[in-house]
């Protein structure tokens, strides 16, 4: 299972200055992020955020992800200089804390 | 003079009464949208030649030929379904309402039933009830009653529908206006990405053949399907205002650019409906019609380019219009620019643009880079989801239960 986060051509660029390459070009110049996730991940996000969906058939991703959780990931991949995989721990155990605080 | 002759060599005619009295003395039969819209486009000639629904002998006709019993080449049934006769009988003129108000009278000349799985079966290659042509077929009623219709009261259209709403003839009327001698139709039920652009730019230099390029003698009709809509599928508004964008912003020039649509529920028949296409853009006076990828099909039903091969058995004297076959696009990131299989060589660089790829993005709320959506459609995409889609550019729950009415 996979998510996806599109790159503005703006922060596309700055991740490319801060060395942080993690996206791969898709389409006419737009960029994307994947994250691969294990099952424990996908439950965990689906437990913190129930609303989302998990697509097996189509995308093989996770879809209906909030705007607010994917520019976690990548504040806190360019804030701490994070791979993407790491900053999206990061970012679940903060959402977790807050939930369960 | 305008030309007003229509599929099948046969003219024109708006079947609208201005001035009906009787209405309220007629027996009635309350339609739902399907019917309501083709009535509509019954009536100014959409459909031409059918003058109104089909009787037993051109169903069956059309079911196992792809022709009118008198010839004419027609590929789907448009039939008029119904689950209680309520004393109507063949021969009364019944009153038609839609939403409790009147719109059109029709002669009814036969009551009879059909072998719906039959139907299905031979329109749509497949009697799998998910595909969406079939389940609307097996969902119609027991009878089916045949018969010339009139619309009596004319649709009166909100915006921003009514900027785009144009008859067969009022189409006519424009192309002559703007001095076109061909007029490629481009068939959409989508926001325009640069591959759409392309699709139509092409076509355009392959409907204008010939003709001098000093002035505009070829222009493309971008006619939009408005219909049944589905969870997911971009709202009408946005298909609307994003293509009026294209050419308000100059990506394609207005002198070569005309924006309308027509009402029909889309059945996904892909080869057959096809045709249906080629057809009522025939009657709104196009010469071309661009078939890409994937014309009106629906899951894996229909090969790539099934919808180009069924050309290959009608002859070209049965349709008013060509066919124009092209290869979807791809970004190739090697030229640096929109092609497709027939035009280079870098297939294996291709990147595609593919639906659920555009839909991420346009979800991820990220601007889409001008190579492959332009900016001001961008926006004007999410303006339209602000204005017209409850905040969504796509079909939701709400958007169904609370969308502006087409029309009144
Ligand atoms: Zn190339």
């Amino acid at each position: 299972m996979k998510i996806y986060i599109w790159l503005s051509e703006e922060l596309s660029k700055k991740l490319d200055e801060l060395g942080l390459n993690y996206a791969n070009e898709v389409l006419g110049g737009m960029k994307r992020i994947e994250i691969e996730v294990e099952d424990n991940i996908v439950n965990k996000i689906l437990e913190l955020l129930p609303y989302v969906k998990v697509d097996t058939s189509t995308t093989n991703s996770i879809e209906l992800l909030p705007k607010s959780f994917k520019s976690e990931i990548l504040k806190t991949m360019v804030e701490k200089r994070l791979e993407p995989k790491q900053a999206l721990l990061e970012v679940i155990d903060a959402l977790e804390k807050r939930i369960n605080s | 003079m305008t030309q007003f002759i229509g599929h099948g060599r046969i003219k024109i005619v708006e079947r609208v009464i201005r001035n009906f009295g009787d209405f309220n003395e007629l027996n009635k039969i309350n339609v739902r949208r399907q019917l309501a819209h083709e009535i509509i486009g019954i009536a100014y000639g959409f459909f031409s030649p059918l003058k109104g629904f089909m009787t037993f002998n051109e169903v069956d006709s059309v079911v196992k030929e792809m022709r009118l019993p008198n010839g004419i080449i027609w590929p789907i049934p448009i039939v008029f379904d119904i689950d209680e006769v309520n004393g109507i009988k063949e021969g009364d003129t019944i009153g038609i309402t839609y939403m409790g108000k009147p719109l059109a009278i029709m002669r009814v000349s036969e009551i009879y039933t059909y072998d719906k799985n039959y139907m299905a079966e031979k329109v749509y290659k497949t009697g799998d009830v998910k595909h969406p042509g079939v389940k609307r077929t097996l969902s119609y009623a027991n009878k089916f009653i045949a018969g010339d219709i009139w619309l009596i009261r004319e649709p009166k259209f909100n915006q921003p529908y009514a900027d785009f709403w144009l008859t067969p003839l009022q189409h006519r009327e424009m192309f002559e206006r703007k001095g076109w001698k061909n007029i490629v139709a481009f068939q959409t039920r989508n926001v325009p990405h640069t591959a759409h652009e392309y699709l139509i730019k092409y076509a355009w230099f392959a409907a204008n053949g010939k003709e001098r390029v000093d002035e505009p003698k070829t222009g493309i009709l971008v006619n939009v399907i408005i219909g049944e809509k589905r969870i997911g599928d971009y709202i009408d508004e946005a298909i609307l205002l994003t293509h009026n964008a294209l050419s308000k912003y100059g990506y394609i020039s207005k002198r070569v650019h005309m924006l309308s649509f027509t009402l029909w529920d889309m059945r996904y028949a892909g080869p057959r409906e096809a045709i249906l296409h080629a057809i009522t853009r025939s009657n709104l006076g196009c010469t071309h019609h661009i078939f890409g990828r994937d014309h009106a099909g629906v899951g894996n039903y229909y090969s790539p380019y099934e919808a180009h091969k069924i050309f290959d058995n009608i002859d070209e004297k049965d349709l008013l219009i060509k066919p124009i076959f092209l290869r979807e696009n791809y970004y190739c990131p090697r030229c640096g620019s929109i092609e497709n299989e027939m035009l280079c060589d870098h297939k294996d660089e291709m990147q595609v643009f593919s639906g659920s790829l555009i839909r991420s993005i346009i979800l991820d709320e990220v601007k889409p880079t001008k190579t492959i959506m332009r900016p001001e459609v961008y926006d004007i995409l999410i303006k339209t989801a602000k204005e017209y889609g409850f905040g969504s550019p796509f079909v939701t729950e709400e958007y169904l239960e609370k969308r502006i009415r087409i029309f009144e």
